[in-house]
């Protein structure tokens, strides 16, 4: 029987091998697998639910994108009407500060019109997955998340974290007096804008209608049993010790 | 020779089978993967230059009890039945049911007279028989001279065959003539442009998975015009509806959790346009689970289209998600993509044109099989959900409108504006169904105006398969038909 058996596997082997050359010489040939990196486990981005808790990257719905390179999480854009729907446009507007033009972007919860403060303003007051220091980011933060497509004509972004991004400009809070486009020049201040379509990033004069990417720093998330293990260590240590 | 040949035509068949035959994906493990149609080909070529001198072999030299040798007849006439309805189809193109039923089950008789047949040498001394068998006959020099005659007329036989497609002739028409984009072809120019008929088998439903398409086609100084009609039993446009149940919502499938659905999806037809005329679909039909080392797996381990260099065309046009858009989708079959993290599903080569907006959207948030949270809900409850919505007649999901009653079926499409804008919408179409066929009228210029689309020049080969409510299990056809332009 146990020579019956062996007989039989050697055969199987044989059968196998001779189907599958193919592969066992691509695996010796070493080629780099373009798979390796999709399923490293620490990975820069991780979804956050409504809630504010990590889910894993093949989960859904999310709502916010943690960013491990950045450290800061990332108030992901909808097209459920509410507050946070990418299509809304804003003209950029610091009320602290009174700096800026109030009211020039269209969205559906202000009928005067919509600026970066309104946005912000939803953000805090909902507490959007459970954070409520939301602020536009900086231009190093938003020039920080554009990255090559992975196909001719896309969005210069991580499409799948981030997946109703606007062929838009997009504002940072970083002051300008640079603007880009030289007949809007004599307007003379204005804000750091990233494209996403472009991978580029620009001046805008502050009463332009451009898209919104809310940030918060990092701070003490609610923590799921799970989420230690999501975030990956060295980073839920960082957010208890804030 | 011809044993290598066998072996390598019967799993290479059993991939092919497991396009329609679900039961071969089992073996996934075991099959051949990546282009195992030219592999198909090119071992039935090779067999059928060498199974003459076998078989007479045989005859002469065989010295067997009475038993064994019906036996073994029995095996050279499955594998004869084999070749033979091989030939008829990659030759003739037969693509007749029962040719294909009588090509199959003699690959399951031959796999029985395999796994039956030499027992005694598999459980005695399978090296020693392997030896016999496989390295013996290359210590004779007539074994080498054999052989390359072999070789040389299969690989004549083959590169011939391929090299003559099917001529598909465009009428030149004159640049003031009107042809409107309506899916019928009651201009007086179409009825002198020569149809040619493509049979087309192995995709779902259907009639027992084969379709017969009729192409013919126009062109002035800067267009190329298609007309196509093709066998469709069923007018299909229930894509993925939504279903209210007890728990919520949930997408009404059979199969799309492994993008594979085959019961509620549109009916679709491809056209596939390449430079080169090389068969399984200009060598970009790559058959199993992970066709490449390289790449992941996808989940339905049919295979993945993509090519070694280059970029193929492909337009496709869906029923529900395109037709009202009188689009079809541009779209092209590229070297693989590198996979996203997060991204739902990765499709190797298969792309679509860059496009600047005006999509149509699904209606769910996040597809889960067990239930969905719709983007938008309808101002009441219907019982149909057939075609398409416009997102601007539905409004935003929210708790307090969700009291639709248990049954109530929502759309799935959802157009946000009525047309797809930038390269994505390069090809004009519109399709009708009538009597048990669609007629799809189809126009692109022949210039390509992106990066991923194709000059349609003389001499282009192009492939056209049909979905019968399917998501990606498609009619094909061997070898491609070749454009070429009347002057």
């Amino acid at each position: 029987m146990f020579s019956f058996l062996k007989r039989f596997l050697v055969l199987s082997m044989i059968t196998l091998v001779s189907t599958q050359l193919g592969t066992l010489y691509r695996i010796f040939q070493s080629v780099p697998s373009i798979v390796t990196a999709s399923e490293d486990k620490e990975y820069r981005f991780v979804k956050l639910n409504e809630q504010g808790y990590a889910i894993s990257n093949d989960k859904g719905p999310w709502h916010c994108v943690y960013d491990r390179e950045l450290d800061i999480v990332w108030l992901v854009g909808r097209d459920d009407e509410s507050p946070f729907d990418s299509y809304w446009s804003y003209s950029w507007f610091n009320k602290e500060h009174s700096v800026g033009v109030k009211e020039r972007g269209t969205c559906n919860y202000n009928e005067t019109g919509c600026d970066t403060s309104h946005v912000q303003q939803q953000a805090i007051k909902r507490k959007a997955c459970n954070i409520s220091n939301w602020r536009l980011p900086y231009a190093e933060e938003l020039i920080a998340l554009v990255q090559t497509p992975t196909k001719a004509g896309g969005l210069f972004i991580q499409h799948a974290f981030f997946p109703h991004v606007q062929k838009g400009d997009y504002w940072s809070q970083t002051h300008s007096s640079r603007i880009n486009p030289s007949a809007l020049t004599h307007l003379k201040q204005g804000a750091v804008a990233v494209s996403f379509k472009h991978g580029k990033s620009r001046v805008l004069p502050f009463r332009n209608a451009a898209h919104v990417m809310l940030v918060a720093d990092k701070q003490a998330l609610p923590l799921s049993p799970h989420q230690s293990v999501l975030l990956g260590k060295k980073q839920s240590i960082a957010y208890f010790k804030n | 020779m011809v044993g290598v040949c066998v072996l390598t035509l019967l799993l290479s068949g059993f991939r092919i089978a497991s396009q329609q035959r679900d039961f071969w994906l089992n073996f996934d493990w075991l099959l051949p993967q990546g282009l195992v149609h030219i592999w198909h080909v090119i071992a039935g070529v090779l067999l059928l230059t060498s199974l003459p001198v076998m078989l007479i072999a045989l005859l002469k030299q065989r010295n067997e009890s009475p038993v064994t040798k019906v036996f073994n007849q029995i095996g050279s006439i499955l594998i004869c039945i084999s070749v033979v309805t091989g030939v008829g189809q990659f030759f003739f193109e037969f693509t007749h049911f029962v040719v294909r039923f009588i090509h199959y089950y003699s690959a399951l008789g031959i796999l029985v007279f395999i796994a039956l047949h030499p027992l005694r040498y598999y459980f005695q001394k399978p090296v020693k028989y392997l030896v016999h068998v496989i390295f013996e006959p290359l210590t004779y020099k007539r074994s080498y001279f054999y052989l390359g005659t072999f070789f040389l007329a299969s690989s004549s036989l083959y590169l011939i065959t391929l090299s003559t497609p099917e001529t598909l002739q465009s009428h030149v028409i004159a640049d003031d003539v009107f042809i409107k984009i309506d899916g019928k072809d009651n201009e007086l120019t179409w009825q002198k442009a020569k149809p040619v008929t493509v049979n087309t088998f192995a995709g779902a439903n259907f009639y027992e998975g084969t379709s017969q398409i009729t192409l013919k086609t126009l062109h002035n100084t800067t267009e190329t015009y298609f007309f196509i009609r093709w066998q469709d039993p069923s007018e299909s446009l229930l894509h993925l509806p939504l279903v209210r149940d007890e728990d919520g919502w949930h997408v009404k499938s059979h199969g799309f959790e492994r993008f594979d659905e085959k019961e509620y999806y549109e009916d679709k037809l491809a056209l596939l346009f390449s430079k080169s005329c090389s068969i399984a679909a200009a060598a970009t039909a790559h058959l199993g689970s992970q066709p490449r080392y390289d790449l992941p797996k996808n989940s339905h381990k049919k295979g993945y289209h993509f090519t070694a260099d280059g970029v193929v065309d492909l337009w496709q046009w869906k029923a529900v998600r395109t037709n009202s858009m009188y689009l079809a989708d541009d779209s092209y079959i590229s070297k693989p993509v590198p996979p996203v993290v997060g991204a739902a599903r990765y499709t190797a080569g298969y792309q679509q044109d860059k496009d600047m907006g005006g999509s149509y959207v699904l209606n769910w948030n996040w597809y889960s099989h067990d239930s969905v949270t719709p983007k938008r809900l309808p101002a009441y409850p219907s019982s149909n959900a057939r075609g398409y919505a416009s997102w601007f007649d539905y409004k935003a999901y929210s708790p307090e409108l969700d009291n639709f009653p248990v049954g109530s079926v929502i759309k799935s499409v959802l157009y946000r504006s009525n047309q797809l804008e930038g390269g994505r919408a390069d090809v004009r179409a519109h399709g009708r169904y009538s009597n048990g066929y669609w007629n799809l009228e189809i126009v692109r210029k022949k210039s390509a105006s992106e990066q991923t689309d194709i000059d349609l020049n003389e001499g282009v080969c192009l492939w056209v398969s049909a979905f019968d409510h399917a998501q990606v299990s498609h009619t094909r056809h061997v070898k491609p038909l070749q454009l070429s332009y009347e002057l």
